[in-house]
């Protein structure tokens, strides 16, 4: 069998399994489709999962629009199988939204969207609908095996590392560690190294004791300002598997705090 | 005026403020609360556990640090949609040491306004008012 046939045939069974799985799931009794959505409220199906399997199943021109709970947060708009564009509901969301750059490709940015949206996306319940729409001369669109590989890109690189070279000028110490890296990399005083450096265990044992009750917010970012004393206070940053504890002098709190939100919310 | 009322006053005179409750810190439960929309129990269980666990953190540094290893009466937490701040009092006797006022901000400034009314609520509290 030469190549292309094979690969024809993959695709046709490819395409065959979705249909079945498409009758099967209509033919299937309201109670399993309630729980579906009950999953979906429930956050167990993954925000990042259902978005690419929409954009995967769309060929003619659809506009999707992502609500968290009652709220909409996103539109997107897709046709054959590529994201054309994806533009945050809110005006002030606008702002912090990635631009397109000379140097970034499509797939860059609306993955780094997608991040975003995946960020902001905590407790509440998503629902995606679709309607109908038209589609202009399109530059920037990109295939979900594009974003797929941009996700992953970006996922692999350290956040947490780039806020650093932001801020470390302004601070005294610093440690970066890993959930469950028994190595570290740290810089400062060996006093202010050992003591971030106890503080990161505790903070690891207690979320190890206690689950979920600590992981909040769970996939977005977000740091815990404590008090040294008068002059110093130290930060512990999370962001998805990683901590970054920073000791500072406490006038440049303000700076920290403006330079963490002009980071995050650029991502 | 009772509690619930003492907690609905510091949230809507607190410009950006969404949230305010009142926990105990020894049994991570939220006993009051006062929202501008209604939030789930996880929630507020959550933000009890983060306050406990803050302090906990707080206390531990404070040992290292401070003569009388006294901790700060508060800690924040920062996301990017909003600011935590917990408020206890550290000198507060025995059976009042785990009261802990909750909020949730816009921003970090707004979060910092409540900390002296938020010790004065703790304060009548534990006095009985």
């Amino acid at each position: 069998m030469s190549q292309s046939n094979a690969e024809h045939l993959t695709e046709q069974v490819k395409v065959t399994t979705k249909l079945k799985a498409l009758i099967t799931r209509l033919g299937a009794d309201a109670t399993s489709l309630h729980a579906d959505r009950q999953d979906t409220a429930n956050g167990r199906v993954s925000l990042m999962h259902q978005i690419l399997f929409e954009i995967e199943e769309t060929i003619l021109p659809r506009q999707l629009t992502l609500h968290f709970d009652q709220t909409i947060v996103a539109t997107f708009r897709v046709s054959h199988r590529r994201l054309l564009s994806l533009d945050f509901a809110v005006d002030a969301d606008q702002a912090k939204q990635p631009q397109r750059s000379e140097h970034r490709s499509a797939a860059q940015i609306y993955a780094q969207r997608l991040l975003h949206l995946s960020a902001m996306h905590q407790d509440a319940g998503f629902r995606i609908t679709r309607q109908i729409c038209e589609t202009g001369i399109e530059t920037e669109s990109c295939s979900v095996a594009q974003l797929v590989d941009s996700l992953k890109m970006q996922q692999q690189e350290s956040r947490l590392k780039g806020l650093l070279t932001k801020v470390s000028a302004n601070v005294d110490a610093w440690i970066l560690q890993a959930e469950g890296d028994d190595q570290h990399s740290c810089h400062g005083p060996a006093a202010l190294t050992r003591q971030l450096t106890e503080l990161a265990n505790i903070d690891q044992t207690a979320k190890q004791k206690r689950g979920q009750a600590l992981k909040m917010p769970e996939k977005a970012p977000s740091y815990l300002v404590l008090s040294m004393s008068g002059e110093t206070n130290v930060i512990l940053a999370w962001d998805r598997s990683e901590t970054l504890l920073i000791a500072l002098p406490t006038q440049h709190l303000t700076s920290f705090n403006t330079a963490w939100h002009s980071f995050f919310s650029s991502l | 005026m009772d509690i619930t009322g003492r907690l609905n006053s510091l949230r809507e005179t607190t410009p950006g403020c969404a949230l305010v409750a009142f926990g105990d810190l020894s049994t991570q439960l939220v006993l009051r609360s006062s929202a501008a929309v209604q939030v789930r129990q996880e929630f507020l269980d959550q933000l009890c556990a983060q306050a406990e666990h803050g302090f906990c953190l707080q206390d531990a540094l404070a040992g290292w640090n401070t003569p009388r290893g006294e901790g700060s009466a508060e800690v924040i937490v920062v996301t990017p949609q909003e600011t935590r701040i917990y408020i206890r009092r550290p000198g507060a006797a025995q059976d009042t040491a785990c009261d802990a006022i909750l909020c949730v901000c816009d921003t970090e400034s707004s979060a910092r306004t409540l900390i002296s009314p938020a010790m004065t609520l703790l304060h009548d509290l534990s006095e009985g008012a």
